[in-house]
């Protein structure tokens, strides 16, 4: 199936506010709920009554218990804002991803919809790229040495290939072949090799076309057709085959 | 603080699921598949007939003697690297003789000198019922086209090229 950004950002953007929620609700949870400042009922004042032996180290602990109490509290109050803020924080970067993630799908949405000449990389002025042709070449040398290790590598097979080499040299060195008569026709158990000649200057452009309409057998072929030299090479697979790739 | 590396893997996460999207809604590697008009093919410049009428979107040979050729576009998406399968719907009215199609996947070199692949498929039989000539996969090339070859006219019945098929990936 085709994936456009417009059919997967939906499901993108879910996710990214599942995780973003998930995000928000584990944070809460390690950092706990906020303690309740746990502050004592305040002691009764009696300031008239006079003080009852022991009272002054009495007081004294219960003022510093009071300030261990002023203490904490301060400390958790720093905590909550530390926490408070790390979650607006947090929030704005979501807000930031889930910008980002908006303006990527965007960009992606227009980038199909334009279009190869929408990609980045894609120079109008380099199409095709410089080293096509160098590449093309490549691969048809690869091609046509495949091919011709499998004739060499093949026996000829006896039930067929008398018979494929008599119906090529029938077809294509019969009747007008529009500039191309067959010199030589080898056909092993899997594939035939047929090497054909100009009759006169060049190969007129339509000769191969329709020698392979006449070729005696449907399938696959490679051919190369070269004009300067006059000459062509095609490679017929025998039918029910497949013809062997270069890379295979 | 006990909720930074917590915050930091959240962080890295939802940057990976920008990353992850990006790369899975990429349009390469698209798999392309199309099917055109049988009236999007044109005549050869080397046919006998040139005779055709063009209805319902379909190419027919009328001429009563002679063969039509005919070269069907196929727009290379640059976006694709080969040939995943190929079909041609047509309509055989000539007992006598095969419609044929050939799917061609060429470079053109220089002049009149080209290399590529080619995959012809040819009809059995005559018949009133659409018939589908399908064509296995093909390495890559410069473009692709079909070239098919329509028999004359066979009591008054016309053959044609009905419609097109390329998948490309």
């Amino acid at each position: 199936m085709r994936v456009t950004a417009r059919t997967f950002f939906p499901p993108a953007l879910t996710g990214g506010m599942t995780v973003a929620g998930v995000a928000a609700v584990a944070l809460w949870l390690q950092a706990g709920p906020t303690p309740a400042p746990v502050v004592p009922a305040p002691a009764e004042h009696h300031a008239e009554a006079p003080a009852p032996p022991g009272a002054s180290e009495d007081l004294t602990a219960l003022k510093a218990e009071l300030a261990r109490v002023h203490a904490g509290n301060a400390a958790l109050e720093q905590r909550t804002g530390a926490l408070q803020r790390e979650l607006r924080t947090l929030h704005a970067r979501l807000t930031q991803v889930d910008q980002a993630q908006a303006a990527l799908g965007q960009a992606l949405t227009q980038r199909v919809e334009a279009g190869p000449a929408g990609r980045p990389d894609a120079d109008p002025a380099a199409l095709p790229p410089a080293d096509a042709h160098e590449r093309a070449e490549a691969r048809v040398q690869a091609q046509l040495e495949v091919l011709e290790d499998t004739v060499r590598a093949e026996p000829p097979d006896p039930q067929w290939s008398p018979t494929a080499e008599a119906a090529l040299r029938h077809t294509w060195q019969g009747e007008a072949t529009r500039g191309l008569h067959l010199v030589e026709a080898t056909c092993s158990t899997t594939l035939c090799r047929a090497t054909l000649a100009s009759t006169g200057a060049g190969v007129p452009a339509d000769s191969l076309q329709y020698l392979l309409h006449l070729a005696p057998w449907p399938g696959q072929g490679f051919f190369r057709v070269d004009a300067a030299a006059g000459e062509a090479v095609v490679y017929l697979v025998r039918e029910g085959y497949d013809l062997p790739h270069a890379g295979q | 603080m006990p909720g930074r590396p917590l915050w930091r893997t959240l962080t890295r996460a939802l940057a990976a699921v920008v990353v992850l999207a990006a790369l899975g809604a990429s349009p390469a590697g698209a798999t392309i598949d199309r099917i055109y008009p049988g009236d999007q093919c044109h005549v050869s410049g080397f046919s006998w007939s040139t005779t055709t009428s063009n209805y319902a979107g379909i190419i027919s040979n009328t001429s009563p003697t002679n063969w039509l050729y005919v070269d069907c576009p196929l727009p290379h998406d640059l976006n694709t690297t080969s040939i995943n399968f190929g079909v041609v719907a047509v309509t055989n009215m000539n007992p006598g003789a095969g419609l044929s199609c050939t799917l061609y996947s060429v470079n053109y070199g220089s002049y009149n000198s080209y290399t590529g692949w080619s995959n012809s498929q040819v009809t059995s039989t005559g018949s009133s019922t659409q018939q589908y000539l399908s064509f296995g996969s093909l390495p890559g090339n410069d473009h692709y086209y079909y070239y098919c070859w329509i028999p004359p006219m066979h009591n008054g019945a016309a053959s044609s090229v009905n419609a097109y098929r390329i998948n490309e990936n």
